[in-house]
């Protein structure tokens, strides 16, 4: 054993090699924290620039625009009349009828330029047609089929020009390719129709398809590009209640709110973006305001969106009978879309019959929606369906195979973990939830209920 | 219509039609939930259903989060919730209601309808196998669903406070079987110790404060500073008397808390607990209480121990059954203090043998200091701190840390055995 060191004031000395070993110390902790613990910080939607709003913005609105598109209307069937074997003058009218419908979602638009469509059809010439606005005219109607056959139809055309290898309708085959799930076909045909003519639709593909898949890199990519291309105010909206949409679905409320009010200024009145900040008011808890605001838009524009909404807010409230009247009026319109364009109504109305409506009803609607649009959504809707009809195994397979693929998106974990919560399988359930968490850290909230707008 | 209109007309369709990675929250309806808390030959059934959810299914116009429209309510929604919950035995006997109280609580959104509903096992049937028939809500709202949680189960040797998922149900999933698999006191028992040896394994700070009074154990304090090594047998009985007055310590208060309902807020014991540890550490660092160890090892003992009774207290065990759950889980503690102080002692002994001791032991009190003070920080102002977020990093390695700190003082014990014989050994 050796001699004890005899006791000795600490000096000043010491004291400052004490307070520099402390000094090093914290500095090394927090450099094994910054290399081991810390989180990479939760990337924001404020990468994706906001859109910039003009001083002066909005000067064409949504309702001028329904009335140019309405004298535009008029204009065009003086021409029918006087030409009423021409499909270029047909298919024209039809363009009109479907421009004004995606405008009001009036489905009798739609129906009309399906007549107009048909009609055109008949009158054209063998080889010839209006094929290239029938096969967008069928996308938009979720009718794959109908617009790949319209598609194979331009691949027949005797003059090349203009034909299948056209930038439009490659971006057309991958929007189809898409929602069929060959996400991997979908960006290769992007990726070629860029090659072809980058603009601003294909970014805005680009940017969609990045977006749903999950990487945030490529989405924010894109969106910086559209935002750098020159447009008007009018074709700038999309861009905003886009990059709000995207913000929705991470859970950040705010910057959303933000994004849909500027879509607002840039194209003033427009419904659909007054029913997502109606429902961004209800997710920040001004119910009122919210309900006064979806009131009026459904009884003004008879959206069956907008009385879903307001039933899911009064269900949230505690007033079952106000709930269900709006929820009945709704359904009555989702019954008439489903017969007029019951591709295009699926999935709405499944969202209708999944929350207020019947479980068996809603998973035949389910299938035929998956059947119609193999691709993410429709199988996360499927998912929900089937469990709300007890057929937790087809359910546990179905969001087994989403979970697999490219898709990505806060829902469908949180189907997953429902279905693993069903078959009793804690771990996996939890697992789920926190993908979805991550995804979206309001995921799991009560309130997540009250979104409707986000199709 | 030209080819640059119609293509202008597609692209329009596209930027309103592709845009399907909005999800469809509309599906995520807020759901019920059930959780088991499980006895020897009862159970205690916790019924959480969202009151609007409720509402929504009864039809009402007024909104049952408002307490007077539930006081109103109460005796009614009662019946309601008894008709449709029901635990059946294998052999179809229903289990008997011996309680069942509701109230209204909002902890985070809207308010929910809380029933604590306690059932009895018929005469002769098996506990832990039963049917749950419950279809309050469900059978009127069909995308409604129930989660079904174990909460506590003693006999199932589960004591924890993390629910574990027991299935779902809806409209159409019927009953939902529930097998909890064996049971026995011997199993509460050893899960007791299972939690026993967890919590300390993972509840760094309480190991962090033992390490830090067995630090200079094998020293001679010599007024302000530390000595030399004391030798083996010094060195021992310093840490046998230190974890001996811990264990004392933190027993008593432990037998208290879950006994005598000895209980202090949490936020003040976990501060002590903090303050315990800068103060060993400052000791470790320089001698404040020499010879007093064991002292203030029994002394912060009793703070530890009130921390371990909250623990216990959460886990819902019956009185019958506490005395087992405590002895359990002090074995448990037992039994990791003495594998830490185990895997400790060669290091410090070997250490405490060579003239770079005083080079480990200002680390390891600096190491304690500085996380006392992160935790401190974190338990004074109930926000997250990175230098606490690096200490409990740190420790996930601490095994890989204590064999490399074994492996060097190995290496170092041989090194100066090669020195020659008349080097004299530097004064601490």
């Amino acid at each position: 054993m050796t001699a004890l060191a005899s006791p000795r004031p600490l000096s000043g000395f010491a004291w400052g090699r004490i307070v520099l070993f402390g000094v090093l110390a914290v500095c090394g902790i927090y450099a094994v924290y910054a290399l081991l613990v810390r989180d990479a910080p939760r990337q924001q939607t404020a990468e994706f620039p906001q859109i910039t709003v003009p001083a002066r913005s909005g000067d064409i609105g949504w309702s001028d625009a329904v009335e140019r598109t309405s004298n535009d209307i008029s204009a065009r069937e003086q021409r029918v009349v006087a030409n009423p074997d021409d499909w270029g003058v047909l298919q024209s009218l039809a363009g009109a009828y479907v421009t004004r419908g995606r405008l009001t979602d009036n489905y009798a638009d739609f129906a009309e330029a399906d007549r107009l469509l048909a009609r055109a059809f008949d009158v054209a010439r063998e080889g010839t047609g209006p094929h290239r606005m029938s096969a967008a005219f069928h996308f938009l109607m979720h009718r794959l089929g109908r617009a790949e056959e319209n598609i194979a139809a331009i691949g027949n055309y005797v003059a090349p020009l203009n034909g299948i290898d056209s930038p439009d309708i490659i971006s057309l085959r991958a929007d189809i390719a898409f929602y069929r799930g060959r996400y991997a076909d979908a960006l290769r045909l992007y990726g070629e129709a860029e090659e072809k003519n980058a603009d601003s639709s294909n970014a805005f593909r680009l940017f969609t398809y990045f977006a749903s898949v999950g990487n945030r890199a490529g989405a924010a990519r894109y969106f910086r590009t559209m935002d750098a291309m020159p447009a008007r105010d009018l074709d700038r909206a999309p861009l905003a209640i886009a990059r709000g949409r995207f913000a929705l679905v991470r859970g950040e409320y705010a910057d959303a709110m933000a994004s849909f009010r500027r879509a607002d200024r840039l194209f003033p009145g427009d419904w659909r973006t007054g029913a997502l900040i109606a429902q961004m008011a209800a997710l920040d808890g001004d119910m009122d305001r919210a309900v006064a605001m979806f009131e009026n838009i459904a009884s003004e524009h008879e959206s069956p969106e907008a009385m879903d909404a307001l039933a899911a807010i009064y269900r949230y409230r505690g007033d079952a009978r106000a709930s269900r009247r709006w929820a009945e009026r709704a359904g009555a319109i989702w019954d008439e879309r489903l017969r007029l364009f019951p591709e295009a109504a699926y999935a709405h109305a499944l969202d209708h019959e999944l929350a207020f409506g019947d479980p068996a009803r809603a998973l035949r609607l389910a299938r035929a929606n998956w059947e119609a649009r193999p691709y993410g959504a429709a199988a996360v809707g499927l998912t929900w369906a089937l469990l709300a009809n007890g057929q937790v195994e087809e359910a546990r397979r179905i969001i087994e195979a989403v979970n697999s693929s490219a898709w990505e998106s806060a829902e469908q974990h949180v189907a997953a973990a429902q279905v693993y919560a069903f078959l009793g399988d804690d771990e996996k359930a939890e697992e789920q939830r926190e993908l979805a968490l991550a995804i979206n850290p309001r995921s799991l909230d009560r309130e997540a209920s009250l979104v409707w707008f986000g199709h | 219509m030209d080819f640059r209109r119609i293509s202008r007309l597609l692209v329009a369709i596209a930027l309103v039609t592709i845009l399907p990675f909005a999800a469809l929250h509309a599906h995520s309806t807020p759901n019920s939930a059930i959780s088991f808390d499980i006895a020897e030959d009862r159970v205690d059934a916790e019924v959480i259903i969202p009151a609007n959810e409720l509402g929504y299914a009864l039809n009402l116009r007024e909104n049952l989060g408002d307490p007077s429209v539930f006081n109103r309510r109460k005796a009614a929604l009662r019946r309601y919730l008894l008709d449709r919950f029901a635990l059946v035995a294998p052999d179809g006997q229903r289990w008997d209601v011996t309680d069942a109280e509701l109230r209204l609580t909002a902890i985070d959104g809207p308010p929910d309808l809380v029933a604590n509903i306690a059932l009895r096992a018929p005469e002769g049937v098996d506990p832990r196998r039963f049917t749950l028939d419950y279809r309050a809500v469900i059978d009127r709202v069909p995308d409604h669903f129930v989660l079904v949680f174990a909460r506590s189960d003693y006999t199932g040797g589960r004591l924890s406070t993390e629910p574990r998922m027991l299935g779902a149900v809806r409209a159409n999933t019927g009953a939902l079987a529930i097998d909890l698999g064996p049971g026995s006191r011997w199993r509460g028992f050893v899960g007791a110790v299972g939690v026993g040896m967890e919590h300390i394994a993972i509840g760094h700070d309480h190991l962090l404060f033992l390490i830090a009074l067995i630090l200079p154990a094998p020293l001679i304090a010599a007024g302000r500073r530390w000595g030399a090594y004391g030798g083996l047998r010094h060195s021992l009985r310093n840490l046998l008397a230190v974890v001996t007055a811990f264990t004392i310590g933190h027993s008593l208060t432990l037998l208290g808390g879950a006994f005598l309902g000895w209980q202090l807020p949490g936020q003040p014991v976990e501060i002590l607990i903090a303050l315990s540890i800068l103060i060993s550490a400052i000791h470790a660092w320089q001698p404040i209480f020499p010879r007093r160890e064991a002292l203030v090892a029994a002394g912060f003992g009793l703070v530890h121990g009130l921390a371990f009774a909250t623990l216990i207290a959460d886990y819902g065990v019956e009185s019958l059954q506490r005395a087992e759950s405590i002895l359990g889980f002090n074995l448990g503690i037992e039994l990791v203090q003495l594998l830490v102080i185990a895997a400790l002692l060669p290091m410090l002994i070997l250490f405490a043998r060579s003239r770079h001791y005083s080079a480990l032991r200002l680390a390891g009190a600096g190491f304690a200091g500085i996380a006392a003070t992160a935790w401190l920080v974190e338990r004074l102002f109930g926000t997250a701190n990175p230098v606490a977020g690096a200490v409990d990093a740190i420790f996930g390695y601490a095994l890989w840390i204590i064999a490399a700190l074994t492996l060097l003082a190995i290496a170092l014990t041989a090194m100066e055995r090669r020195q020659p014989p008349d080097t004299p050994l530097p004064a601490q």
